[in-house]
């Protein structure tokens, strides 16, 4: 990425490297020390087929990989505005994912639930990171 | 309460859902897949992120849904100035969006860089498999290259000569569809029906050893012509001459002698493998059926030439589905179908749920079938440039009518109903254009 250089970098991705356990003594190596910058204000494609590793790599990022078997290697770190993803606690990163960082998933149809209007579900939402109320009206520009 | 309701009506607005305002006490499953997808994205930068990953977002989606859906992104992306990490296994689709891409292979980085330098100057190897073995819509070659055609050390991919498509005046008619329709009842008020017409007045031919692709997005009724040919569906009007004789008015005994000839393949292998049995049984099961072979020794030889026929090991007789990779699977279930070495083979999405150089590998081999043992085939699939690849005429469906039926090449080139145009103009054609 040679003109990304001189861009400012969102998000750093340093020598990332996600390991499974598959059992007691086995474990699987699904990402093998990754590296790449997410310039601000840009587009970037992850482009892999089943099992290059694309999606765990941003659940990484997104901090939602089962904790009981995965290991994400000391080294590793993702940077976001100063600071090391990896190294936050669990309160920290839940305020800032949703927020700032935020995803969209493959299947609609089993990433919304059933039982809950979609109105409720958007403004889950905002109850959660902007302690949106009667008082607090904010408009999208 | 008010502020964050007329906040979720804009979101619900941006993201292009008609309605907002009534839509917004909607549940999910009162929505179309597209708009679905819509409400996740409203979710997804309700708080003006600076950052959305977006994880396929688009491979359930219909065709012209996936292009609004790209565009949605492009546009909030701009606006926001926001960043977009776009995850997908098409590197067509993201061609035209992004502005960096990062190609991954078992968990390594292939290579990355701008979108033109992928495009124009591939430099790994994989880069450029993935870039060649999708058909494209410009060019039609003998087989599709595969990813190992280019990871081979050294490995030059000649251009072959290009295969021609089309039916001819000389073709032999092996399956006549006249006014095929099929429709569903729905219960209505206390004694009232309802009448939906799934398809109607569809027709076609089917020459020997050509294929006919059948296009359409969801609800259009192309899966329904497929299952209604083989009796899965009883029709309710129309006729289907095989050979001269009506498949669909036949009785259920005489049907019997048909139904070995007539086959499909569907479109999830993870589903239509029967997981207790192991691969020898799958393939023995229907030849015991229909009296294949003298004796089990005969029909076990038999199965064992069909699994090396499609590119699996011997062992692979002794396995159960669960053991292999869902291009494997796929085969299987092509092998299960040719047990019966039927004529006629309908393919419902039978190459949509796998990866980019599965799906070369599994259409070299169906047309490798083809030529072989000149099966004709009803290809049905929304991947329109696959179907250019392997169709030699092409039918458009919409609302469950035929909208336009020609040969491939003049289709792509000419098309002429609006609908067929729209279809078209949405496949995704990569960075150039």
């Amino acid at each position: 990425m040679q003109e990304a250089k001189n861009q400012e970098m969102l998000l750093q991705v340093r020598n990332l490297r996600v390991k499974f356990r598959t059992d007691k003594k086995n474990t699987f190596e699904a990402v093998k020390g990754i590296s790449f910058d997410i310039p601000k204000n840009s587009t970037v494609a992850l482009v892999g087929e089943s099992g290059s590793g694309k999606s765990v790599s941003s659940l990484a990022v997104m901090g939602l990989l089962p904790e009981e078997n995965t290991i994400i290697d000391p080294q590793s770190s993702v940077m976001f505005g100063g600071r090391n993803l990896l190294e936050m606690s669990i309160s920290e990163r839940r305020k800032l994912c949703g927020k700032e960082i935020s995803m969209i998933f493959q299947e609609p149809m089993s990433s919304l639930n059933p039982v809950f209007t979609v109105g409720f579900q958007l403004g889950e939402v905002l109850r959660q990171h902007m302690g949106m109320n009667a008082s607090q009206a904010r408009t999208f520009d | 309460m008010q502020a964050k309701r007329a906040r979720s009506i804009e979101l619900l607005e941006v993201v292009g859902i008609p309605d907002a305002k009534n839509k917004i006490d909607a549940y999910p499953s009162q929505m179309s897949g597209g708009q679905q997808q819509r409400v996740m994205i409203a979710i997804a930068i309700a708080c003006e992120p600076k950052l959305l990953i977006a994880d396929e977002p688009t491979t359930a989606l219909d065709v012209t849904i996936q292009k609004q859906v790209m565009d949605l992104i492009a546009e909030i992306q701009k606006k926001h100035h926001m960043s977009v990490v776009f995850i997908t296994h098409d590197l067509q689709l993201v061609g035209e969006i992004a502005d960096h891409v990062i190609v991954m292979r078992h968990g390594d980085v292939r290579e990355m860089g701008t979108v033109k330098q992928i495009f124009d100057d591939p430099q790994d190897s994989y880069t450029r498999a993935l870039l060649h073995c999708r058909p494209s819509l410009d060019s039609r070659p003998m087989r599709l290259p595969v990813i190992d055609d280019y990871m081979r050390d050294g490995a030059k991919v000649v251009e072959g000569p290009e295969r021609t498509r089309g039916y001819t005046d000389k073709d032999e008619i092996v399956l006549d569809v006249r006014n095929l329709g099929k429709s569903f009842f729905m219960r209505e008020g206390l004694f009232g029906k309802r009448e939906f017409k799934a398809v109607s007045d569809v027709s076609f031919k089917l020459p020997r050893g050509k294929t006919i692709g059948v296009v359409g997005e969801s609800g259009s009724g192309k899966t329904t012509v497929g299952l209604t040919l083989l009796r899965l569906h009883q029709a309710t009007s129309g006729q289907a001459l095989f050979h001269g004789k009506d498949l669909i008015s036949m009785p259920e005994k005489e049907y019997k002698d048909y139904k070995r000839r007539i086959q499909i393949i569907f479109q999830n292998p993870y589903a239509s493998l029967n997981p207790r049995f192991t691969v020898g049984q799958i393939l023995l099961e229907p030849m015991r059926i229909h009296n294949i072979g003298a004796d089990d020794s005969e029909r076990t030889d038999m199965a064992h030439a069909l699994l090396q026929k499609v590119g699996l090991p011997p062992v692979a007789f002794y396995r159960y589905p669960h053991e292999f990779s869902g291009g494997q699977r796929q085969r299987i279930a092509i092998a299960r179908c040719l047990t019966m070495k039927p004529e006629i083979l309908v393919c419902d999405e039978s190459v949509s749920a796998l990866d980019v150089s599965v799906q070369a590998q599994v259409l070299n081999l169906l047309q490798d079938l083809q030529d072989e043992f000149g099966m004709s085939y009803i290809f049905i699939s929304h991947d329109l440039s696959v179907v250019k690849y392997i169709a030699d005429q092409v039918m458009v469906m919409n609302k469950g009518k035929v909208v336009e039926i020609a040969n491939s090449d003049e289709l792509y080139r000419n098309p002429q109903d609006p609908y067929t145009k729209t279809l078209l103009s949405a496949i995704p054609r990569g960075f150039h254009v």
